[in-house]
């Protein structure tokens, strides 16, 4: 996990929250325990375990007692949702910026991106 | 863990300890929850290691008290043999071989095991037939490293254990405490200055400075309490006014602070004054504000720059 | 009390020094003596007796300076408490002074068996230090050693509490004690009254009751000094 990254909880949540968008942790599967991610990451196990129930509180992943958690169905999509509503924020703001900072209107903008699809 | 009931294994009341020439704590007052790892952070002569003596029943305090799991540590055999600690330097008779300090070790802990020894003895290479005092510093502090995890003691106790371990020793280190420690938690504290290596494995931090307590916090809410802004100075230093400023460094007409707030609030509000934003590592908020009250102190304006990237 | 006895074990850790060096010392002493007594006439006097077998007591009471300088801040960092260690101690050397003592008694045996290993040799029981029955003289070789110990031990907590300038201060402090009482006894002119004190006392006293006695008081005055000691 990466230390100049913010919360660490976060960072575990968000990398199964990828996990589960990229289809290599699917619905009704079980997730890594909190041992695991820890031994794996290096980190406490009580920071990861914080990173689970956050997912849990979400939804996204369930508690099945003794055997230990596991990928919600529709938790993909509603990951999915989330993201997608995200998505202006995360990556078209700091695009706009930089594009001001250099000066390239949304309109040439826009053209790369017609661009880029067409490739 | 992060929620729920939990209870202190440590509790110091008040502490203060006088040597003859200085003061090395002052009035402390703190406590290490059970079974948590808790960092025990600070600059060299900061107090650090007179704490531990404290809570080890190696020292009595000139005032004020010290629990552990209930009672005083000082002379107390019920409670020692359930502490652990791993003091930097620890002396061991001159003819003593390693397998004589885990044959003691076995004897004295109540929960030694003998089969973490032998694997953690594979692990760092250490031969149980050599005198101690013909090892290596690395080697010496592996030994005290096993010892202080095969000792299983519900509160173990690290004073620095990695001085003189390479990379890989101390990496070592790391994933087997962790590995123990998730197999049967306990509580553990751990004195060091390589904050960035072993950031991760903290669940709580504890910070002195100068004898006294700048920062007691669980870990993750402290890496969400602080953002690294950069952009043009005058910009920056108009935002830092509106918060609380840590550290401040500038270069030409750039500046970098570090601001005690949320990491979501510090993308909004720094955000909107047009400056970059960053999460604050653990290393730079503990270094930021070291350096603070150390600046305080002298009553200086800004600390050095350069400094804030200089540590352990 | 169970925490007590693993102190004691840890006395036991690695026991070859401990236990071996002072033998080692002894050994040579003793065939230099043999040696000597066989290639002179030393044993014709009457008495023949040997002062060597000192070395033995005082190789004993440096191994006991060094296992409070060396084990009590190792057992202390194996969490033992200052007084369990000292108690854990006390008990380990008082079984050492009844094995050393039993020891003894048998080479006495021995010695008296072969008429001084055949050269008249006293060595292991000089002068009043023999006595007529082996149980006794278990004793009478014991209590010394008891004594040796506890200095020893009382010497290892000056150090390990003090420092060197503390171990300097008692040799100091001890040296000026016995000259001042020495001159005070010439001064009272009171020389031959010790000397008759001495004489009028049993051996079994002599030998037994004042070094135990010796060993009780270095015991009871080094105890309070170990409770402050920092490792």
């Amino acid at each position: 996990m990466n230390e100049d990254a913010g919360p660490i909880f976060r960072q575990v949540a968000a990398e199964i929250e990828n996990a589960i968008v990229d289809g290599s942790l699917a619905e009704e599967a079980q997730a890594p325990s909190s041992n695991e991610l820890a031994a794996f990451h290096r980190i406490n196990p009580a920071t990861a375990a914080k990173g689970l129930n956050e997912l849990v509180s979400d939804g996204v992943l369930y508690k099945r007692r003794g055997v230990g958690m596991f990928v919600a169905t529709g938790a993909r999509e509603q990951l999915l949702k989330r993201r997608r509503s995200e998505f202006a924020d995360q990556y078209v703001r700091p695009l706009m910026t930089e594009a001001q900072k250099l000066g390239i209107p949304a309109r040439d903008i826009a053209a790369m991106i017609d661009e880029w699809e067409g490739q | 863990m992060a929620t729920g009931t939990t209870t202190a294994a440590v509790t110091v009341h008040d502490v203060t300890m006088r040597y003859r020439e200085h003061t090395a704590l002052d009035a402390v007052t703190t406590s290490f929850e059970k079974d948590a790892i808790t960092g025990l952070l600070g600059r060299n002569g900061a107090g650090k290691t007179t704490l531990m003596q404290l809570v080890s029943g190696h020292r009595v305090p000139t005032s004020g008290s010290i629990r552990v799991f209930g009672s005083s540590p000082y002379e107390h055999d019920a409670v020692l043999r359930d502490i652990c600690f791993i003091k930097e330097g620890q002396r061991y008779p001159d003819h003593f071989r390693i397998s004589d300090a885990l044959t003691a070790a076995a004897v004295l802990f109540p929960n030694w095991d003998a089969d973490l020894a032998a694997s953690l003895m594979r692990d760092f290479d250490l031969p149980a037939k050599r005198n101690i005092k013909k090892l290596s510093r690395g080697m010496t502090s592996a030994v005290g490293i096993v010892i202080g995890l095969a000792s299983r003691a519900p509160l173990t106790v690290f004073d620095e254990p990695y001085l003189g371990l390479d990379a890989v020793a101390r990496q070592l280190f790391y994933d087997r405490l962790l590995a123990d420690y998730a197999e049967s938690p306990r509580t553990v504290v751990l004195s060091t200055h390589l904050i960035e290596e072993i950031a991760p494995l903290l669940e709580r931090v504890l910070l002195i400075d100068r004898g006294r307590v700048l920062l007691d916090a669980d870990t993750e809410s402290l890496r969400d309490s602080a953002v690294t802004v950069t952009g043009p100075t005058d910009k920056v230093q108009a935002f830092a006014r509106r918060h609380e400023l840590l550290h401040a460094e500038s270069l030409g007409g750039h500046m970098r602070a570090v601001v005690r707030m949320g990491e979501a609030q510090g993308h909004r509000a720094a955000g909107a004054a047009g400056l970059s934003v960053e999460p604050t590592s653990l290393q730079q908020l503990i270094v930021a504000m070291s350096l603070q009250t150390s600046t305080e102190r002298a009553s200086r304006p800004l600390a050095p720059a350069a400094s804030l990237e200089e540590v352990s | 009390m169970n925490r007590v006895l693993q102190a004691a074990r840890l006395h036991l850790v690695n026991p070859l020094v401990s236990l071996g060096i002072p033998w080692l010392v002894v050994a040579i002493s003793f065939a230099i003596n043999i040696a000597v007594w066989h290639l002179t006439p030393a044993g014709e006097d009457d008495g023949g007796f040997s002062g060597g077998v000192l070395a033995l007591y005082i190789t004993v009471l440096v191994v006991y300076v060094q296992s409070v300088t060396h084990l009590l801040p190792f057992a202390m960092g194996l969490s033992v408490s200052r007084r369990t260690f000292y108690l854990g101690t006390a008990l380990f050397a008082v079984g050492q002074a009844l094995y050393y003592g039993i020891a003894i008694a048998v080479l006495v045996a021995i010695e008296n068996a072969t008429d001084g290993w055949g050269a008249g040799l006293s060595y292991w029981a000089p002068g009043p230090f023999e006595v007529d029955t082996f149980l006794l003289q278990v004793l009478a070789s014991g209590a010394p050693m008891l004594a040796f110990i506890f200095v020893g031990v009382g010497m290892g907590v000056v150090h390990q509490r003090y420092g060197q300038a503390g171990t300097w201060g008692l040799i100091i402090g001890t040296t000026v004690l016995f000259g001042g009482v020495s001159i005070l006894v010439t001064w009272l002119d009171a020389w031959a009254s010790v000397a008759t004190w001495f004489s009028e006392q049993s051996t079994a006293t002599l030998t037994i009751g004042l070094p135990a006695a010796l060993a009780l008081v270095v015991a009871l005055a080094s105890f309070p000094g170990i409770r402050r000691v920092v490792p």
